[in-house]
């Protein structure tokens, strides 16, 4: 097996492979009692068989005498992975081009649709699997989320928390896929073919472009404004593209802080797909267009972006844009940022909620206190945007009070 | 009281402050407050609580104004012709229904609307703030008390 070109991490340090939010939201699910008491029930026992003698029924064990080239393949894959116990493998008859893994009575089941293995190649086929091995090398298989998520009485702040930490378990799987396949362009192949069921061999998917579609996606869902994502458990193949490329290149680079980095910035990919108000008061993606020039005519309401302002809109800036450029231009005309803002706001096709409309008006209050104090200029200017997003002017005052006051309670 | 509640009133205390209405979470009652002037120097208490899960699993809230008591050795005094004025007072109400709630202390007239979190607007909320404030106070102030 192949290391990925110039990897920073050994392939067999599993744990600096994994995605720390995936470790994170495991734990928080584990901790919790509401999903603790669901492990434990009948009902949770009978899905775990269910889905494992479903699988026995009607699929045909791959062994040396059946399967010769797929039998070795996962015998190699699997001394990759000594954690993870007796591996059996099968293969299901099925057009869709799919694989997944469950734990047995005594180890561990793998199981690949027919259309995978007649239309992957080698390498492609050693990603899925690495895939699906880097489930079981992190612990995925303690929690069967199918189960737990088809609970009516599951409450939905932890049905949530269960999506968040699929969409992160498969961001730490397909590293373990990469890491086994070890090319990055084998890796965009697989997820191509797997996400679009074209399993041409004129397939190029090549990282780049592949992982660029992400912007153009971004760019939809803010303009429709989106927010059904949070219950689905795949994170976008653009989103998981792009998370292997930036690791990647992250690797390529030495590891350590770049990976820190590439995990940022995936945490903020991810936000996409989160529901609304999750993170920090300026972390939603949705509404950024509207932080970064509603925050840039607040800050400059003053005359000048003070450092502790700048820090702010660096958070929230959209890409292609120059902070520093753009703040100095609007410094002598804000035209532009009153025309951005409200093109940001009128722009969308689905109609703000008072939950966005509030953590906008919030998150421009956290840009005009970020020095520690709001000026009348900044009050007025947070009237006038708050009058462009149809808000009454009074709210500004109740929202200024609320922030003082949580600020206080949270000692920020 | 659960995280999950909590973070859900905080919800609503954002979409309160945005349509200008002050309030405060109770967090043992489990209940957003408010209390409006309804005018004459009479006062009314409206609360918000979250009720459960709509379509989607989305929490469901209902905004609701208490209007009077009648304590559980009188329950006869809750005559047949008040339930049928409370129906006929339904009938002709907009943005929220009379109801009664069994509480420990008796049987509780109620004014109440339900409203999806998510979807929940600052106009909304207002409109169904003051409806249920005005529709309680209007049927307490038929009896003479001012006690909610």
């Amino acid at each position: 097996m192949q290391p990925p070109v110039q990897a920073a991490v050994p392939i067999d340090d599993h744990a600096r492979w994994r995605y720390p939010a995936d470790a994170r939201l495991l734990a928080e699910i584990m901790a919790s009692d509401a999903i603790r008491s669901r492990l434990g029930s009948p009902a949770y026992e009978l899905a775990r068989q269910t889905s494992r003698t479903g699988m026995l029924a009607g699929a045909v064990m791959v062994d040396p005498g059946v399967l010769p080239h797929l039998a070795e393949a996962v015998e190699g894959i699997r001394r990759e992975f000594p954690q993870v116990q007796h591996v059996d493998c099968f293969v299901y008859n099925s057009g869709d081009m799919n694989a997944f893994i469950t734990p047995g009575r005594t180890g561990t089941f793998i199981a690949l649709a027919s259309a995978a293995v007649n239309h992957l190649d080698a390498a492609e086929l050693q990603y899925v699997l690495g895939h699906e091995f880097g489930h079981a090398a992190f612990g995925h298989l303690d929690v069967l989320a199918g189960a737990l998520l088809a609970d009516p009485a599951l409450p939905p702040a932890e049905a949530t928390r269960i999506c968040a930490w699929q969409r992160a378990a498969e961001i730490s799987a397909d590293r373990m896929g990469l890491a086994v396949c070890g090319s990055l362009t084998a890796a965009a192949r697989a997820l191509f073919k797997v996400a679009s069921g074209i399993v041409s061999n004129l397939v190029v998917a090549s990282p780049e472009s592949f992982a660029a579609q992400w912007q153009r996606l971004v760019d939809e869902v803010i303009t429709e404004g989106d927010r059904g994502f949070h219950h689905i458990s795949h994170p976008f193949p653009p989103l998981r593209m792009r998370a292997m490329l930036l690791f990647s290149e992250a690797m390529a680079a030495g590891g350590g802080e770049r990976i820190d980095a590439a995990n940022e910035a995936i945490d903020g990919m991810l936000a996409m797909m989160e529901p609304a108000g999750r993170g920090g008061t300026l972390a939603d993606p949705l509404l950024r267009d509207l932080f970064f020039w509603g925050g840039l005519l607040v800050a400059l309401a003053d005359g000048y972006v003070s450092p502790s302002e700048w820090q702010r809109l660096a958070t929230v800036t959209p890409p292609g844009i120059d902070l520093a450029a753009t703040a100095a231009a609007a410094a002598t005309d804000d035209a532009p940022c009153w025309e951005r803002f409200t093109a940001a706001f009128r722009g969308r096709r689905k109609k703000f909620t008072g939950l966005e409309l509030h953590r906008v008006m919030y998150g421009l209050h956290d840009v005009a206190s970020a020095d520690g104090t709001v000026s009348d200029g900044e009050m007025a200017r947070l009237r006038q945007l708050a009058e462009r997003l149809g808000v009454v002017p009074e709210a500004c005052d109740h929202i200024a009070e609320q922030y003082q006051r949580e600020r206080q309670r949270d000692g920020r | 009281m659960a995280d999950d509640t909590l973070a859900l009133l905080r919800q609503v205390e954002n979409v309160a402050a945005l349509a200008a209405l002050r309030g405060r979470i109770d967090e043992q009652g489990k209940v957003y407050v408010m209390d409006f002037d309804t005018g004459g120097y009479r006062s009314q208490r409206v609360l918000v609580r979250v009720t459960g899960q709509g379509p989607n699993g989305k929490p469901m809230l209902t905004i609701y104004s208490p209007a009077r008591l009648v304590p559980r050795r009188w329950w006869r005094w809750l005559s047949r012709k008040e339930a049928i004025e409370i129906l006929r007072l339904n009938e002709s109400m907009r943005f929220a229904r009379y109801g009664l709630a069994d509480t420990p202390e008796g049987m509780l007239v109620v004014v109440s609307a339900d409203m999806v979190l998510e979807t929940l607007d600052a106009d909304e909320l207002r409109i169904h703030a003051y409806a249920v404030a005005h529709a309680a106070d209007r049927y307490e102030a038929q009896f003479g008390s001012d006690q909610f």
